[in-house]
């Protein structure tokens, strides 16, 4: 399915190939692009609305794009960073809201450890968060990232490396 | 660990969990179709900061405002509800079977009768329980076709002829009549046929001379009207015709307006009245009609479009609500439903297809919870009995079981998690938030309620290790520190499966599978000390559950030869207690007595209390089901200002054997006992005696009961005598009186101290010295003196139970036996000293027992001696009698002052069982001496004795 959605030209698709096409990687793909936008997010609820509304956009964009399943991605990053722009003007003008507790189980499989690693990945600069994870959580190559994020080679292999210094140094203490 | 490989794991433990919810494909197509949002132009040039300022703040609303709205802006485009959950389908083959509506899966086989011929209509009854079809004997002649009459369900493949010469079989929607073209000599010749399915009366409806009914009949929705086209072979607008068949009306009756056949009119949309066509060529848009039923005759022609298909139809047919219907297309078979914008292909290779209308919807007590289709976890309406919500979508869903709090639910997937191959757990909150993963390489979980708050269990190899199967449990602690202090109980490395059943009422037992190459067998795993115990001769048992009323026994499934499952009530040793059948498949408790919600192999829910059955009305197969938590139970009662601050030795429901204070407010358990019946309290408190079925009991017979003493300070048993039941301490703590089964029934008795045993005839020196006819003997207590001893005797003939009281010292030092029968009969259940010269007996009238205290002193001494029986009408009942509670009492155990009692009751003991067959179980009573009435202290007790005085220095057991 992800061949179908990379390999085919756009131009020669009718509406209803468009749409198959979406759902095929709907099916495919959906799950995966949801957590990815949580891993952004750190939001669960928001995660959802993000990617439907890459879906919707790439619906809308059909006939500019050449990779949908790299559109998406980029797609889902763009909007989670609109997103998070948006907190953060909004945190500035309302009482931060409570997130819900963990449930019980929760707990039992996200140890603090893990919770620790998350935390960190969050505070780092934009693109070395989006970089790892990219690469740690979708496992995507060097030339996959580049192109999801519109970047070259080489800069994502500088922001990785400087994004995996930065984690080492906060939770292992290393420079 | 390397930073690269913490933040994968990390990442993954994190993101991994997150399930999104169902339906978002829906949520995203609607949006399709929206009208895009403009892009707003590019501005060229600077822009004033102000005006940049103004326009973020903008944003910034707007933005907010959309997240405000949130999921209530969600559209649903999902079908109608209410759809049918079966389809009737013939092959190209022409052999019937039956197909999930949803998903086009085949459920169950497919019918043996062959050559149902194609184009010649099938019929289902409106219960949903027969199916009209017509077999062919190959050739194409009218008289070469028969109806035939075939049981929709399990395990139904043949049917019966029931016309001959007849195709075109409808069912009216009341279902009272069948009517079917009947054919006659003649070049197409034929009439039609009208069959009251009640009485067996026909009716024939003649066509006009020179003509002949079209080949299509359909019930018109008042039940009374049969639509059928007029042929005479030389017109080609042959007219749609309604005739009142039912009245008697003769053809041609009333003409509609509207062709017949092909491209015309194909059938009635339900009970609504309203007809349906196709119109246009290829592909056809299938159009609902109303035509007026006015006098006048005038019809009215109005027609909306519903859904597109391929070609022409080759049948129509819409089921009873007139919102969900099926089209059979060059061989396809198509679904809609209202709502939806197409039809939906539901199986190829299909010439001939009928709803199968479900049972009229049950409506289940409580919460429910169901899987669908193996994938989709609804809560079922409890006044409705359909779905209220969609909880939780995921593939591959293999159970559901709830959450003690009643809020949500655990769901377990077979898709492979992180854990090799491993099945991830979820849990699935009811209030439709989101499901998140708690577990994985997870394959069975229960949650229960327990004393220290909800105990979670779970199997499974959850380190991804080859070292075998593993069973842990523990208290869920507050707030999220997951479980605490678990037990882990690991399983030898060669067991293949491992799950948990059930998990008892009181949270003291879990109820566990366990398959090895060696076999397979229940046991039962004690909590907190993860204990095991073997169920002897469950090998066979894969559906098993305590019973909430009786929870010293425990429910097996089994499936029989005529496709039903059989539920015995069975006790630990193995011994079927009741027994009753419900159709087919899975099985789950309600918190309630006896009542089941099971699942059906045709994937039906239904509900079970007691002898009633109703079936579920779900929309989809239904592959698991739940039924949820009710209230929470009440908390015991505080204790009586009369009541003794002593302990009592209980065995649980779950044969556990515990203390408690007597208000049962504290307890301490001990061990887990498989069938142990009774249970006694030496005098200091130390010891408890018991009786239960030993493997290696020392009778000659083979195992069987046998009395043991345990030791409250070691967790130790020692045997004492086999082939014994019913042992009670004598109140000075020097003997143990039994009934002995072993080699005659006889008393037994043994010395504490020395061990020396003693058995005596029960019957010596009465008018009944017929030792050879004792059918069982079981002791019922001491005189606080310890000088006399309560027994209760059954003879071979008779049914009715008889009471002794026998002076024991002189039976043993001189083996001879002072008895007196002090009643008899089969509403005495029991009967207990109140002193020395008092007993008290149980009589049990309708479905409530009074306890009567009755003076025995000078009688029973005088009569004693002289071993006159009394009569059982001479009772000397006092008043109104002590207390009442419902149902037979089973055992009363007095406190060594006599002014306070243990009692046992059992409500299904009048209907299920005898005193011999298996030991009471029901709830545990204390009343004392100006109680106005007992109050309970326990839910499902099988055996009860009072231990000793609770002291300044506590527990003595522990001293």
């Amino acid at each position: 399915m992800a061949d179908m959605a990379a390999g085919d030209s756009r131009a020669g698709l009718s509406a209803a190939e468009r749409d198959l096409t979406l759902g095929a990687l709907h099916r495919e793909h959906y799950r995966s692009l949801v957590r990815l936008a949580c891993l952004l997010l750190d939001e669960r609820g928001a995660g959802e609305e993000v990617v439907q509304d890459a879906f919707v956009r790439v619906h809308d964009a059909w006939a500019r794009v050449d990779e949908p399943l790299t559109y998406l991605r980029a797609t889902v990053l763009n909007l989670s960073r609109s997103r998070m722009r948006r907190r953060l003007v909004a945190r500035r003008r309302v009482e931060p809201v409570v997130r819900p507790a963990m449930s019980a189980e929760e707990h039992v499989v996200l140890l603090s450890d893990q919770q620790e690693v998350l935390d960190a990945v969050r505070a780092l600069p934009r693109r070395q968060r989006e970089c790892l994870v990219l690469r740690y959580y979708l496992e995507l190559s060097e030339a996959e990232i580049a192109s999801t994020l519109g970047i070259s080679n080489g800069s994502v292999k500088s922001h990785s490396h400087r994004g995996l210094k930065a984690l080492a140094a906060r939770l292992e203490g290393r420079t | 660990m390397k930073i690269e490989e913490r933040l994968h794991d990390a990442m993954h433990e994190y993101a991994d969990a997150i399930e999104p919810e169902p339906g978002s494909w829906s949520r995203i197509a609607a949006r399709f179709d929206e009208e895009p949002v403009p892009r707003r132009p590019a501005r060229g040039g600077l822009v004033f900061a102000g005006v940049a300022l103004a326009l973020v703040v903008a944003l910034v609303a707007v933005l907010a405002v959309r997240e405000d709205s949130g999921p209530g802006t969600r559209v649903s485009t999902g079908p109608a509800g209410g759809m049918p959950s079966r389809i009737l389908a013939v092959n190209a083959d022409g052999h019937a079977t039956i197909l999930d509506s949803a998903t086009g899966d085949q459920q169950g086989g497919i019918y043996e009768v062959p050559t149902v011929a194609e184009g010649t209509q099938i019929a289902v009854t409106p219960d949903g329980q027969d199916a009209y079809v017509v077999q062919g004997n190959g050739k194409e002649g009218c008289a070469d076709y028969s109806i035939l009459r075939l049981p929709v369900g399990a395990g139904a493949r043949g049917g019966d002829q029931i016309a001959t010469d007849a195709t075109e079989p409808t069912v009216s929607p009341d279902g009272r009549y069948l009517a079917y073209l009947h054919c006659l000599p003649g070049d197409n010749a034929n009439e039609i046929v009208l069959r009251d399915l009640t009485s067996g009366q026909e009716r024939v409806t003649k066509a006009p001379a020179g003509m002949s009914f079209g080949y299509h009949l359909e019930f018109a929705a008042d039940s009374n009207h049969i639509l059928v086209a007029l042929l005479d072979y030389k017109v080609v607008y042959a007219p749609m015709l309604e005739i009142d068949i039912v009245s008697g009306e003769s053809a041609p009756g009333r003409e509609l307006g509207i062709a017949a056949s092909g491209q015309g009119w194909v059938g009635v949309r339900g009970t609504t009245g309203e007809y349906l066509g196709v119109k246009g060529t290829p592909p056809n848009v299938l159009h609902l009609t109303e035509v007026s039923r006015s006098p006048q005759g005038s019809s009215l022609f109005s027609a909306g479009d519903l859904f597109t298909v391929p070609s022409v139809p080759a049948q129509v047919v819409s089921d009873r609500s007139g919102r969900h219907i099926l089209a059979v297309v060059d061989h396809s078979l198509y679904r809609w439903s209202e709502g939806e914008a197409s039809a939906t292909k539901v199986a190829d290779g299909v010439i001939d297809a009928a709803w199968i209308p479900d049972p009229p919807a049950a409506v289940p007590a409580g919460k429910s919870v169901a899987v669908l289709g193996g994938n989709r976890v609804v809560l079922v309406d409890g006044k409705s009995g359909s779905v209220a919500r969609e909880l939780f979508f995921h593939e591959g869903i293999t159970s559901v079981t709830p959450a003690v709090d009643g809020k949500s639910v655990y769901a377990i997937t077979n898709e492979p998690g992180p854990c090799r191959g491993g099945p991830e757990t979820f849990r699935v909150p009811l209030d439709g938030g989101t499901a998140h993963k708690v577990l994985t390489g997870v394959t069975s979980v229960r949650e229960v309620a327990a004393s220290g708050g909800p105990l979670l269990a779970y199997t499974g190899s959850m380190d991804c290790s080859d070292a075998g199967q593993v069973i842990r449990f523990g208290t869920l602690s507050d707030p999220g520190r997951g479980l605490r202090n678990p037990t882990e109980v690991r399983f030898p490395a060669d067991t293949t499966e491992l799950g948990i059943l059930d998990a008892s009422p009181d949270g003291r037992a879990l109820l566990v599978r366990v398959v090895r190459p060696s076999g397979a067998a229940l046991s039962i795993i004690d909590v907190p000390s993860g204990s095991v115990t073997t169920v002897p001769g469950t090998g066979s048992v894969t559906v098993a559950a305590f019973s909430r009323d009786t929870a010293n026994a425990f429910l097996q499934v089994m499936r029989e030869q005529d496709g039903k499952t059989r539920i015995d009530l069975i006790d630990r040793a193995g011994h079927i207690v009741s027994a009753f059948s419900v159709p087919a498949g899975g099985l789950a408790i309600g918190t309630e007595p006896l009542r089941l919600l099971g699942t059906t192999d045709d994937g039906r829910a239904y509900e079970q209390t007691g002898n009633n059955l109703a079936y579920f009305h779900l929309p989809g197969r239904v592959t698991a089901a739940a039924l949820m938590p009710g209230s929470t139970p009440a908390p015991p009662p505080p204790a009586s200002k009369n009541a003794p601050n002593a302990l009592l030795a209980a065995v649980g429901g779950n044969r556990l054997v515990f203390l408690a204070s007597s208000n049962g407010s504290e307890q301490t358990s001990y061990a887990t006992i498989p069938g142990i019946s009774s249970v006694s309290v030496t005098p200091d408190g130390k010891e408890i005696l018991f009786a239960y079925n030993a493997p290696n009991s020392a009778c000659p017979s083979g195992p069987g009961p046998e009395v043991d003493r345990f030791s409250l300070k070691t967790n130790t048993a020692t045997p004492i005598v086999g082939g014994s039941i019913t042992p009670v301490v004598s109140p000075d703590g020097r003997f143990v009186a039994y009934g002995i089964t072993c080699d005659g029934h006889t008393l037994g008795l043994t010395n504490l101290v020395t061990g020396a045993n003693y058995r005596t005839d029960p019957l010596a020196g009465t008018k009944s010295d017929t030792s050879a006819n004792i059918e069982s003997v079981e002791v019922l207590g001491w005189s606080p003196d310890s000088k006399r001893l309560l027994y209760r005797l059954t003879l071979k003939g008779d049914s009715s139970p008889h009471y002794y009281v026998g002076r024991l010292w002189p039976m043993v030092r001189q083996s001879e036996t002072k008895v007196v029968e002090l009643a008899s009969g089969s509403n005495v259940s029991t009967a207990a000293f109140v002193d020395d010269h008092t007993v008290a007996m149980a009589i049990v009238t309708g479905a409530r027992t009074a306890v009567y205290e009755m003076p025995i002193t000078s009688q029973v001494q005088a009569k004693f001696e002289s071993g006159i029986k009394w009569d059982k009408r001479e009772l000397l009942v006092t008043g109104d009698g002590m207390f009442a509670v419902d149902g037979p009492i089973t055992s009363i155990v007095p406190d060594p002052t006599g002014r306070h009692f243990l009692v046992l009751a059992d409500p299904a003991l009048h209907y299920t069982r005898t005193f011999q067959a298996s030991p009471a179980i029901g709830p545990l009573y204390r009343w004392s001496v100006g109680d106005e009435a007992p109050t309970q202290i326990a839910g499902s007790v099988t055996a009860a004795s009072w231990a000793p005085w609770w002291g300044p220095g506590g527990d003595p057991s522990r001293g």
